[in-house]
């Protein structure tokens, strides 16, 4: 297992140029979500209670350059919200995330239903800046904030027949325009096998940039696995159960041959319409290669080392 | 009002909307660093494209237009709109080339044989090439029956572009615009082929 030193200053304490340019459309963006709307134009985010700290820094973090705040906010796949990339930032302020509640059910012994302040209390929060790889050919670094899922998971104790874990997002036609689309089976569905879920690497983030998640990026909570491509993180949870079979996750069920179930990064095997072997970080003019498992393998390749990763795509 | 009158409003109306399309375009990637957004590269990538493809559309529709309503004179914006078509595939093309692929032919070729809607993509362009060359009344006049013939072309173009556009796109025919594409050409193409088929294909199957 690869550790490294942590760093001594934590990324999120250095405001990035993006954040900082962006300010107020970043609070503004909030603005529902925590009543800033009421504050004077020029309040600074300590001001909305929207920082998220004291974070304690992780060995797992990449050394990379975070994309800007910018482009991490305007650049969105979130159907829910539009099918255009620039939609979700439009549209994502209808969306209440206060109050929110997360419901942990099915194969598990104490299955329980979580408020958010439960949620934010449960672990130490952690910044994890991860790559993110997504199945169209694009990249970020994006600096989450959040904790494995495997502290939610201890709580309410898996029971031995449980051998996946499904995630839920929100589905609410009042403030999602975008769930007119019949492109998926809604609500969104992603799920894991139980033992990627109780990877180290795989967390439920409740923020980035060292501030609460905006809700173009998936409020107030979502997965993040940074080693499969970026449709897995299921945003804005509001249910998880744990399960006996291998659930039919929203892209796998919509088009079986392109999209599998375990869509993990791999520039291998190529998208049925489209090479993997490339991809284009945000921010950057020219594509560099990808990575397999997105240059995590070294941590998660033991999970797949008996599996065929070109029949299980 | 008179054919010629009308003729020339609807040639100030494509010209308009075709040359304030790309002036948006131009002056958003120029003056305006939030137009092409986080992923500039794709972005233009995507405009460029859907309105080549809605130009070569819009040149699909105005031969059962003029049949419809007894006006010969929607015919003749056939040129403008296909020439439009060529002139934002140019730039797509320049783009793809130039910026997604580095100008190396190397990464090309083997593009072209990885992703088989950029092989459709440029049979499309070739297809727009050639019928924007040979669009002259000059070359009209040279290949006489046969550029009627030659510029049919145009329907193969429209069908290679909808497929091009239908496997770019991550969710293909599920997505609304691709869905709306499929559907108005492959209409456009029925109708043009309906005399054909009535008088080909139908008398086959109902003896069968």
């Amino acid at each position: 297992m690869l550790v490294r030193k942590p760093q001594d200053i934590l990324s999120s304490e250095i405001t990035p140029e993006g954040l900082y340019h962006d300010r107020r459309r970043f609070i503004t963006a909030l603005g529902g979500l925590v009543g800033s709307a009421f504050l004077p134009k020029v309040s600074t985010p300590q001001a909305t209670g929207a920082n998220l700290k004291p974070l304690v820094s992780s060995p797992w973090s990449t050394q990379e350059t975070p994309t800007s705040l910018a482009n991490a906010t305007r650049y969105n796949n979130f159907y829910e919200f539009g099918l255009d990339k620039e939609e979700p930032a439009i549209h994502a302020w209808r969306m209440k995330t206060r109050p929110w509640t997360l419901r942990v059910s099915g194969e598990c012994l104490k299955p329980q239903t979580f408020g958010l302040e439960e949620l934010l209390k449960l672990a130490p929060l952690e910044e994890r800046i991860y790559r993110m790889r997504c199945v169209e050919g694009w990249s970020m670094v994006i600096p989450w904030v959040g904790f494995p899922i495997r502290a939610l998971l201890d709580r309410v104790q898996p029971k031995s027949t449980a051998r996946y874990v499904g995630f839920w997002s929100k589905a609410d036609p009042k403030e999602m325009p975008g769930l007119d689309n019949p492109v998926l089976d809604w609500p969104y569905l992603e799920g894991l096998r139980l033992d990627e879920a109780r990877h180290p690497l795989a967390i439920l983030a409740v923020g980035m940039y060292g501030q609460i998640l905006p809700n173009q990026n998936g409020a107030p909570i979502r997965l993040v696995v940074p080693w499969k491509y970026g449709f897995k993180g299921a945003k804005s949870i509001v249910d998880i159960r744990l399960l006996r079979d291998q659930p039919w996750t929203s892209w796998a069920k919509a088009t079986p041959d392109e999209y599998g179930f375990y869509a993990n990064v791999n520039p291998q095997v190529d998208h049925p319409r489209w090479s993997q072997r490339n991809e284009l970080r945000i921010g950057e003019m020219s594509r560099r290669k990808t990575l397999l498992f997105n240059g995590y393998e070294e941590q998660v390749g033991s999970l797949y080392s008996q599996m065929d990763l070109t029949r299980n795509f | 009002m008179k054919p010629e009158r009308r003729l020339l409003i609807g040639k100030i109306v494509c010209w308009g909307l075709g040359l304030f399309q790309l002036a948006r375009l131009l002056g958003g990637a120029y003056y305006q660093a939030s137009y092409l957004g986080a992923n500039p590269l794709d972005k233009g990538l995507n405009l460029l494209g859907w309105w080549a493809l809605f130009f070569l559309t819009l040149t699909l529709v105005w031969t059962p237009l003029s049949q419809w309503t007894g006006q010969p004179w929607w015919k003749q914006l056939q040129r403008l709109t296909g020439l439009f078509s060529f002139t934002f595939a140019v730039p797509h093309l320049g783009m793809y080339i130039y910026f997604d692929q580095e100008h190396n032919w190397s990464y090309i070729l083997m593009d072209l044989g990885d992703r088989k809607f950029i092989l459709l993509g440029f049979m499309a362009f070739i297809i727009l090439l050639v019928l924007a060359l040979t669009s002259s009344r000059y070359w009209q006049r040279r290949l006489g029956s046969g550029w009627k013939k030659l510029h049919r072309l145009t329907y193969g173009a429209a069908i290679l572009g909808a497929i091009h556009f239908t496997y770019r796109m991550k969710a293909g025919l599920r997505h609304p615009e691709v869905k709306t594409f499929v559907l108005v050409i492959t209409f456009l193409l029925l109708v043009r082929a309906w005399p054909w088929l009535k008088s080909h294909v139908l008398p086959r199957v109902s003896k069968a």
